[in-house]
C-alpha cells in the first residue's frame, strides 16, 4: 500500500472510530449504567474545568525562559565572528564566546599527528603556532552558544575530547545528539478571533552555533599528518 | 385524547430535558472520543529539524487540532444519528408533534455544541499538562503554552459555532436521508466528489474558497456568530420542512 494513502486511512479509522463511539452511545447506558455514566461524565467534566486552574498555576520558572532578541542577535553575531577572529590569533576576544574544553599536553619530540574519531567531520580546527618551543600543546574547544526557539540551548552542547598518546593528538566527537524543544501552536479556533494563528515557519529564531577547536602548538613542532583540514592562524590578519 | 393543553414551548423543553437524559451516552461518546484525540495529540502534529554533523535541532510541534477535528466529527454522528428511525421514535412517548421533536433536538444539538466546544478546548489544556508532567516542562516553548483565558474564552465559542454549523450541517444530511433515501447515495457521492475535484480543478478551488472564506476568515467574533447562527438557522428550518415534509409522505 502506498505511503500516501496511511493519513488517509488512518482518518477513515478514526472516523469509523467516532461513528462506532456514537452509535455504542445507544447502548452505553445499558451497559454500565445511566447513573455510572453520568458519574464517570462529571468526573470528566470536572478534570477538564480544572485544567486550566492547574495550568495556570504551573510554576513558569519551569519552562525554559526564552532569551530576548538582543541575545539572539549578539549569539548571532558571535557565530559569523568566530572563525574570523580566531584566524587572526583572537578567539578570545568575540563577545559571548565560551570554552567548551580546555586542555594542555606535554608532547615530546618535534612531530605531531591529529587524528579523529569520524570519517568525515566538519569542525573546524585551527592551529596557531606559538613564538615559543616549550613543548606544551594547548587545545580549546570554543563554541558560541545555541539558541533553539528562543530558547539558549547551550548547556546541551557536548564538548570534544582531546587526548595525546605519545605523539597523536586524538579528537574525540561526540556521536550526532538531537537537542530538541517541543512547541504548541495558538489554538486555531482562537486564531481566527484573535489574530496570530500558526506559521509553519521554523527555525527563525534560532542560531546552531560555530564551534572550534583551537590548537597551540610549540614553534618547531611539525605537524606530519592530519584526519582534519587543518587551517593555519595568521596572527598579522587585521 | 388529552384534556390537558399544553404549550410548544411545554412539551419541546420536556422532551429536550428527556433526550438530556436518554441520549447522554453521546456524551460519553464525546468523552471517549476526546481521551483517545488527546493521546493520538501526544505523539505531536509534526516537527522539523536541522543540524550539523554534530548536532541536530528539532521542534516538535503540538496542537489541540486533532481534538477539535475529532470534535467536529463527533457532532455531524450525533446529528445525524439524532434523525434516524431509532432516535425519532424515541420522541413517541411524549405527546408532540415534528415541530416540538425537531426544536427539542435543535435545543439537545445546540447544548452538544457548547459542551463539545468547551471540552475540546479544555482537552487542549489537558494534553499541555500531560506533557508538562510527562517531560518536567523542560524543552517546553512558553510561547503558546499558557493559554490565556481570553484564548480559552475565544477558543470555546469559536469551536462551538463551526460545531452548530456542523451540527445541523449533519442534521439537514439526515433528514434528506429520511426524506428520500436516494441521498444516501447521493451525499458522501457529492462530498467524495467534491474532495477529489477540489483536490485537481483549481476552478473549483475557486468557486468553494468564497462561501467558505466567508466564515472561516471572519475575524469579529460577533459577525462570525451572525453568519453561523443565520446558516445554520436557514439549514434547520430545511431540516423542519423536510421532517414535516417526510411525515406526509409516510
Amino acid at each position: 500500500m502506498s505511503v500516501a494513502f496511511a493519513p488517509l486511512l488512518l482518518w477513515f479509522l478514526l472516523i469509523a472510530l467516532v461513528c462506532l463511539a456514537v452509535y455504542a452511545a445507544r447502548r452505553t447506558d445499558t451497559y454500565i449504567g445511566r447513573r455510572k455514566l453520568g458519574w464517570f461524565l462529571a468526573g470528566y467534566f470536572a478534570v477538564l474545568i480544572c485544567s486550566p486552574v492547574v495550568l495556570w498555576l504551573l510554576p513558569p520558572e519551569r519552562l525554559p525562559a526564552a532569551v530576548d532578541a538582543a541575545a539572539l542577535q549578539k549569539t548571532e553575531a558571535a557565530a559569523r565572528d568566530l572563525f574570523p577572529a580566531a584566524m587572526a590569533g583572537r578567539p578570545q576576544s568575540v563577545d559571548g564566546v565560551r570554552k567548551l574544553g580546555e586542555w594542555q599536553f606535554s608532547l615530546v619530540g618535534d612531530s605531531l599527528k591529529i587524528a579523529g574519531n569520524r570519517p568525515y567531520s566538519g569542525l573546524n580546527v585551527l592551529v596557531e603556532r606559538k613564538d615559543e618551543n616549550d613543548g606544551i600543546i594547548e587545545a580549546t574547544h570554543y563554541f558560541t552558544g545555541a539558541i533553539l526557539e528562543m530558547i539558549d540551548v547551550s548547556a546541551q552542547v557536548r564538548p570534544v575530547e582531546v587526548t595525546l598518546t605519545e605523539n597523536t593528538l586524538m579528537i574525540t566527537e561526540p556521536e550526532q545528539y538531537k537537542i530538541e524543544v517541543i512547541r504548541f501552536t495558538q489554538d486555531s479556533m482562537a486564531a481566527q478571533i484573535l489574530g496570530g494563528g500558526f506559521a509553519w515557519r521554523l527555525f527563525l529564531n534560532d542560531v546552531i552555533g560555530e564551534q572550534l577547536l583551537y590548537l597551540r602548538v610549540p614553534q618547531g613542532v611539525q605537524i606530519e599528518e592530519s584526519k582534519y583540514h587543518l587551517q593555519f592562524v595568521k596572527k598579522d590578519q587585521p | 385524547m388529552s384534556l390537558t393543553k399544553t404549550s410548544l414551548f411545554n412539551v419541546t423543553k420536556t422532551q429536550y430535558q428527556y433526550k438530556l437524559k436518554a441520549y447522554i451516552g453521546f456524551f460519553g461518546a464525546l468523552a471517549a472520543v476526546q481521551a483517545i484525540a488527546v493521546l493520538l495529540s501526544l505523539g505531536g502534529m509534526g516537527g522539523a529539524g536541522t543540524g550539523t554533523e554534530m548536532i541536530q535541532f528539532s521542534i516538535k510541534l503540538f496542537s489541540n487540532e486533532i481534538i477539535v477535528l475529532l470534535t467536529f466529527f463527533w457532532a455531524v454522528v450525533v446529528s445525524v444519528a439524532l434523525t434516524t428511525k431509532g432516535y425519532r421514535d424515541g420522541d413517541a412517548v411524549f405527546v408532540s408533534n415534528r415541530l416540538s421533536s425537531n426544536l427539542a433536538n435543535g435545543a439537545f444539538l445546540l447544548t452538544c455544541c457548547l459542551a463539545g466546544g468547551l471540552t475540546a478546548v479544555l482537552s487542549g489544556v489537558v494534553l499541555r499538562l500531560v506533557l508538562f508532567f510527562s517531560t518536567g516542562g523542560a524543552g517546553i516553548v512558553s510561547q503558546n503554552f499558557f493559554m490565556t483565558p481570553a484564548e480559552l474564552a475565544v477558543g470555546t465559542a469559536v469551536t462551538a459555532l463551526y460545531l452548530l454549523l456542523l451540527g445541523t450541517a449533519g442534521y439537514l444530511c439526515g433528514m434528506l436521508v429520511q426524506y428520500s433515501k436516494v441521498f444516501v447515495v447521493i451525499l458522501p457521492s457529492l462530498f467524495f466528489g467534491l474532495l477529489i475535484l477540489v483536490g485537481r480543478d483549481a476552478g473549483i478551488r475557486e468557486m468553494l474558497l468564497p462561501p467558505i472564506n466567508f466564515v472561516v476568515q471572519e475575524s469579529s467574533l460577533i459577525l462570525l456568530a451572525l453568519k453561523i447562527i443565520l446558516i445554520a438557522a436557514v439549514m434547520f428550518g430545511i431540516a423542519l420542512l423536510l421532517s414535516n415534509r417526510a411525515e406526509v409522505r409516510k
